[in-house]
Parts: C-alpha cells; sequence; structure tokens
C-alpha cells in the first residue's frame, strides 16, 4: 500500500485528531490509537475520493502551524468546506482502530441471531392489545 | 440485428424482474436490457470492518456519488431532493431498506376523498390479489391483523423481531394511544425459497451479506433465466424506435464495448424508474411522436413525486443495542398517514423506526443534527450517549402530483455513452413542508413518552428521493395520462410502463409493493390478451 501522508503530514493528522477526538472517560485519543500511522491509510485506500481534500485540507492546516490550531471552532474555520471530509477520514480512521471499538463498546456489525429473550413469547400480542382495541384505523372508501 | 421477441424489457429491477418472471413463464421469448451487471452477493460490505465508510460512496443510494460506470449522472442543481436508485441486475432492491407497505384504499381515491390530486384507475380491492402474489413470490414478514389495513392483509412469513428498539418505540405509543404496527419487510424472517433467515447484520442497505433481503436478483432472475428468458447486461438503452404506424419496434442500446445494438420486439415494456423511464420516452422523438415517446399528453417526465423523508432521533439511557437489525422497519406506525381537516395540510405520513447504526453513522447523524458536542472535548460523550443508545423515527411524507415537478433532458450533461442525462426539477411544496412540521413535532412526543432523554430533530437531507414516481401516470383519459390501468400506452399500444412512473398519487408509503403488483397484473393482462396483441410488423 502506498502511503499517501508523509512524515510531517502523519504529525498534523495526529495533532488534528486529537483536536477533534482528545483523550478521556476512558477512551484513547486519535494519536493514542495512531491514527495516522496506520488507520487514516487504511480509510483513503477505500476511499481513493477522499484523499485529495483531504490531503488539501492537512495542507491547510499545515499553512496554519504557526497559530497553532486548538479547538474544534478554529478548526471548522480554517478548513471551511474541506472540514466534512477532514472529519469524516478521522472519525472513520478512529473507529476502525479495534482499541476504539472495544472501548467504545461496540462489537461491529456481526450476525446475532435473534433469541427469545428479544422478543420474549407473547410480548408483543400484549404490546399490541391496545392498539387492536381501538379497531380500524383506515378510511374507508366505500362510495368514493 | 438480434432475433425479434415476443417482449423486451428495459430494466432489471424489480418491476421488470416480475414481468420477466411472469412472461417467460407463460412461455413468451423474453429478452431484458439491463444497463448495470450482476452484483456478487459475496462482494457486499456489511461483513467488513470499513462497511459504514464503503456505504458512502461505492455502495452510496445517489448514482451522482457512486459514479459507477452502470450509473447515469442526474442533474439535481434545481431539485431539493437528489433521486436515488441503483442500476444492476435487481436494480434499487440490492440498496433497499426492504419496507414492503402497500398503498391504503383512500391513496386510489384521493381526489374523491380530499379534493385533490386525482383518483387512480383501480382500486385497492383490484390491485390486492396482485400484492398477495408478489408477497408471496418475494417472501414478505409481518403480522396480519393490523387494524390500519384491510383485515384480509396475511404476509407469507412471520414478523421479523421488534427488538429493543421496537419494544421502546411501541412503550411510547401505547402511551399516547397511537398506532403502530410489527414491520412489514421484505426481509426473510427464516429461511424461504432462495432467501435464509434474517440474522440482524443491521446493514441492509448496502445488500444483506445473510442473503436474507429479498433483491430481485436472488428471487426472480435465477427462475426466470431457467426458464427461458434472456438477459443482457451492460445494455444502456438510448430509443425506443417506431415504426411508420407508431408502433414500438424495439430498442436501440449501447453495450459495454461501446457498439450499438438493435433488439427487435413485438411488445416493449419500460422498467427503469421515474426518473429512467421518462428519459427514455423523451430520447425516443421521432417525426410521429415529436416530443418524446407515447406522450401527446405532455405528461412524460412531469409530476414527478419523490416522498421528501426526515427522521427523529431519540436517546435512552438502556442499553439497546441499536447497531442490530433489520434495517429495514422494526415497527411501523399509520396514526398520521390518513387526512384530518383539523390540521393545515392534506394527506399524511408513515412513520418506521430503525435503528441509527454503528459509530460512523451516529457520528454523522450527530453532525446532520446540529449537535455542537459531536467534536473535541464532548465527543465521548456524546458519543456514548448515542451509540446503542438510540434509534429513529423514520417519517415518509405523501408528496402530491405538481406538473412543475419534472423530469426533462438536461442540455449539456451525458452519460458514458453521450446519451443525454436526465434534469430534475423538484421543490418540496407547502404541504408537505407543513407536513412534516406537524409530523416532527408528534414524533418528538412519541420519543418523549418512549422515555428518551435527548431528542434531535433532523433536517430533511437531500438524499432522500428513493421513491420516483409518477412521471408517466396512469388514467383513462388519454389527455391527462401517459398510460392506460394496465400500464399501456395510450399512444403506442406495443409500449408498456410497469415501473414507479405510472403511479397516479404517491401515498406517503414505500412503493415497492405496490410496484411489484402493478408490474404483475400489467404481465398479466398482457398474457391473457396475447391474441389480441397489436405489434410492429
Amino acid at each position: 500500500m502506498r502511503r499517501v501522508l508523509s512524515d510531517s503530514d502523519r504529525g498534523i493528522v495526529q495533532r488534528i485528531g486529537d483536536v477533534l477526538i482528545p483523550g478521556g472517560r476512558g477512551m484513547p485519543s486519535a494519536s493514542g490509537v495512531d491514527i495516522a500511522g496506520h488507520w487514516v491509510e487504511e480509510v483513503l485506500e477505500t476511499r481513493y475520493d477522499l484523499r485529495d481534500p483531504f490531503v488539501q485540507a492537512v495542507g491547510l492546516e499545515r499553512e496554519g502551524l504557526g497559530r497553532g490550531i486548538a479547538d474544534v471552532d478554529e478548526l471548522r474555520a480554517a478548513c471551511g468546506d474541506l472540514f466534512d471530509v477532514l472529519t469524516t477520514v478521522v472519525a472513520a480512521a478512529y473507529f476502525l482502530s479495534p482499541e476504539a471499538r472495544d472501548a467504545m463498546g461496540y462489537p461491529g456489525q456481526r450476525p446475532q441471531p435473534p433469541d427469545s429473550l428479544e422478543d420474549p413469547p407473547g410480548l408483543v400480542s400484549r404490546l399490541l392489545e391496545p392498539v387492536v382495541r381501538r379497531g380500524e384505523l383506515y378510511r374507508s372508501v366505500g362510495g368514493a | 440485428m438480434e432475433d425479434r421477441v415476443d417482449v423486451l424489457i428495459v430494466g432489471a429491477g424489480l418491476s421488470g424482474s416480475v414481468a420477466a418472471l411472469r412472461l417467460a413463464s407463460a412461455g413468451f421469448s423474453v429478452v431484458c436490457l439491463e444497463q448495470g451487471g450482476w452484483v456478487k452477493p459475496e462482494t457486499y460490505p456489511g461483513s467488513n470492518v470499513d462497511w459504514e465508510l464503503r456505504s458512502r460512496k461505492r455502495w452510496h443510494s445517489n448514482p451522482n456519488v457512486r459514479e459507477l460506470e452502470a450509473d447515469y449522472p442526474v442533474e439535481v442543481s434545481d431539485s431539493d431532493v437528489n433521486p436515488l436508485m441503483y442500476n444492476a441486475v435487481g436494480g434499487s432492491t440490492i440498496l433497499y431498506a426492504a419496507k414492503w407497505m402497500r398503498l391504503l384504499p383512500s391513496d386510489f381515491r384521493v381526489r374523491s376523498l380530499d379534493g385533490v390530486a386525482d383518483d387512480w384507475p383501480l382500486s385497492y380491492e383490484e390491485l390486492e390479489p396482485y400484492y398477495d402474489l408478489v408477497e408471496r413470490e418475494i417472501g414478505v414478514s409481518g403480522l396480519s391483523g393490523n387494524p390500519a389495513y384491510p383485515a384480509t392483509w396475511a404476509p407469507p412469513l412471520p414478523a421479523l423481531p421488534i427488538g429493543r428498539i421496537g419494544r421502546k418505540a411501541a412503550e411510547g405509543m401505547n402511551r399516547l394511544g397511537w398506532h403502530w404496527w410489527p414491520g412489514y419487510n421484505a426481509i426473510a424472517s427464516r429461511s424461504y425459497g432462495s432467501l435464509h433467515g434474517c440474522v440482524r447484520w443491521g446493514t441492509c442497505g448496502t445488500g444483506c451479506p445473510e442473503g436474507a433481503k429479498a433483491s430481485a436478483d436472488l428471487v426472480q432472475w435465477p427462475v426466470a433465466l431457467a426458464r427461458g428468458a434472456r438477459l443482457v447486461i451492460g445494455a444502456r438503452v438510448r430509443e425506443i424506435t417506431v415504426n411508420r404506424l407508431g408502433l414500438a419496434e424495439g430498442a436501440v442500446y449501447v453495450d459495454r464495448g461501446g457498439r450499438e445494438r438493435f433488439q427487435p420486439a413485438r411488445v416493449v415494456m419500460l422498467a427503469a424508474n421515474g426518473v429512467g423511464t421518462p428519459r427514455i420516452l423523451l430520447l425516443s422523438r421521432s417525426g410521429k411522436f415529436p416530443d418524446g415517446l407515447a406522450n401527446t399528453s405532455g405528461l412524460v417526465g412531469k409530476r414527478l413525486m419523490m416522498h421528501p423523508h426526515t427522521s427523529v432521533v431519540g436517546a435512552f439511557e438502556d442499553d439497546l443495542e441499536s447497531w442490530l437489525g433489520p434495517a429495514g422497519q422494526v415497527i411501523n406506525s399509520m396514526e398520521f398517514y390518513e387526512t384530518d381537516p383539523r390540521r393545515d395540510f392534506v394527506r399524511g405520513a408513515k412513520w418506521d423506526v430503525m435503528p441509527t447504526g454503528g459509530p460512523l453513522s451516529v457520528n454523522r447523524l450527530l453532525a446532520a443534527g446540529g449537535v455542537g458536542e459531536a467534536w473535541g472535548e464532548r465527543f465521548h460523550e456524546t458519543m456514548g450517549r448515542f451509540l446503542g443508545h438510540a434509534f429513529k423515527w423514520g417519517i415518509s411524507t405523501e408528496d402530491l402530483p405538481d406538473e412543475s415537478s419534472r423530469v426533462v433532458l438536461d442540455q449539456e450533461l451525458t452519460d458514458s455513452d453521450d446519451i443525454p442525462a436526465p434534469k430534475l426539477f423538484y421543490r418540496v411544496s407547502e404541504n408537505t413542508k407543513r407536513m412534516m412540521e406537524f409530523n416532527v413535532a408528534r414524533a418528538r412526543e412519541a420519543m418523549e413518552a418512549s422515555g428518551a432523554r435527548e431528542v434531535i430533530a433532523l433536517p430533511m437531507g437531500r438524499d432522500c428521493g428513493w421513491h420516483l414516481l409518477g412521471t408517466a401516470r396512469m388514467g383513462e383519459d388519454p389527455e391527462k395520462s401517459v398510460v392506460d390501468s394496465w400500464g399501456r400506452c395510450h399512444d403506442v399500444e406495443n409500449l408498456f410502463i410497469v415501473d414507479g412512473s405510472v403511479f397516479v398519487t404517491a401515498g406517503g408509503v414505500n412503493p415497492t409493493a405496490t410496484i411489484g403488483a402493478l408490474a404483475w397484473r400489467a404481465a398479466d393482462h398482457l398474457i391473457g390478451e396475447k391474441r389480441n396483441q397489436v405489434a410492429a410488423g
């Protein structure tokens, strides 16, 4: 896999990532799961269409290094229309990390056949009793 | 030139597939031209860790985002809503959520009951046997006895489980005394024909990795092909040609090698959806039809309806595992579907409960909902409140036909074969805006009654035009409609339209069931009238 980000850009991405997704509450930060080292590249491999705008957004941030953007509003203002691309890539990269997913308690999409604990026998019928008791709801068109 | 066949079908989505299977089963020679190809179920992204990321490009429902070779671009700068579709064998059933709803009896009598729009030239009762047939073929899961529908509706498969989110939503509706019912879905609740039982992947919108969601490539095509139907993929139709009597002769199409070909037929059937079908008709100009084929009424492309859609999201204290499927409709409500003269709009909306998906979907949803804490110091706390803890009430509103909402040919934009692309003119009407505002307020109340600790009303997104309807409406009067009640064009006796274009009004429900039933009915009519069918010589 050919890397999209240069070494210096990776540093910027880690820093942007931490502005958007800082650590805390037992959760790792964006740099804590090393989004720029691996996961951003994975995202851009899957989503070729996001490469150019993402690199452009990172470039804008590179130009703003001296100002040391430190909060989300500043980042949004600096990136303008590219903020959505930036956040999509950073979030997707973070959520690809097994460490982040484990910490969130998200097992990923997987088959989980329904079991009787979910819909105990008779539950739906009992819940529907008042609906059925109220009777027909649809509009008659007789003679229309 | 190919051999002339009895019936040429354009489009291998649900309507074309239903018709192809019926006609081939009755011994007709059938060729179907499909601009897309087969999609292998093993390529569906739902079982991949990056599923949510892929769903926003390659598997996006908007062809302008997806940009696959099989897609054609749609010019939407004058439309409030983007049209959604999928171009492949199976058509939009590849990506649909499989929410399966019948129109209600009142939907066929809108003019008579509410004094707006028009009545259909057929009734619920006339269509009901075909709803039954297509539901048995495709395998619809649901519970009979719904007081919102005539009592005769009995789906062939048991309903899918309502799960934790359905239970939570239902409890709120019961507190308010409002209607709800377990969802009807074209998702098998147990093995049925070629379908496997649903195991709740929750990725229905990008194709079911389990093969539980009914799509026309899985259900109809294997049988239709076995019965002799021929399917030509990568075939983009440029024009339906007519003879000097104005009868359809067949279709000119471009194959993937860029070669122009001609498929002759005794009867042509368009099944290319409410944007694709008027596009082909408008492309098919001739001396006899200078304004487009079958367009003497001037209504081809007009009266486009797309069901503006919005959602209200509720977040709960309880762990609801709300990434689990089915991501069809878990429960639905018809409480506010019928016209109520006390409201400041006519007609109504259908609601359905859906899960909110994985973390990227939740994050994007929060951003769309303007939740300020989606990023920064409160990122984790906010995600923790919503991921697995939230579901949404989706609101599908009926939009009434309006001739200014239309599909035309764009003057500049073309597809990859240099065929003019469609352009949409579509504005959400004042009636629909009022309907949406009312229903969003009620859905907020429903969420609060269910115990939501936070409620977000999402603004209507542009990518909600799943239902492409009304652009070649049916009717008895050739001056006011394009096709008759069987889908036969008034102007061209051997040209049928069997997709959502023929809808007179949109109703407020998902239209796939009605599209399938109408296609089945049209094919049966063609079979029954075989000896009287006029064809080009």
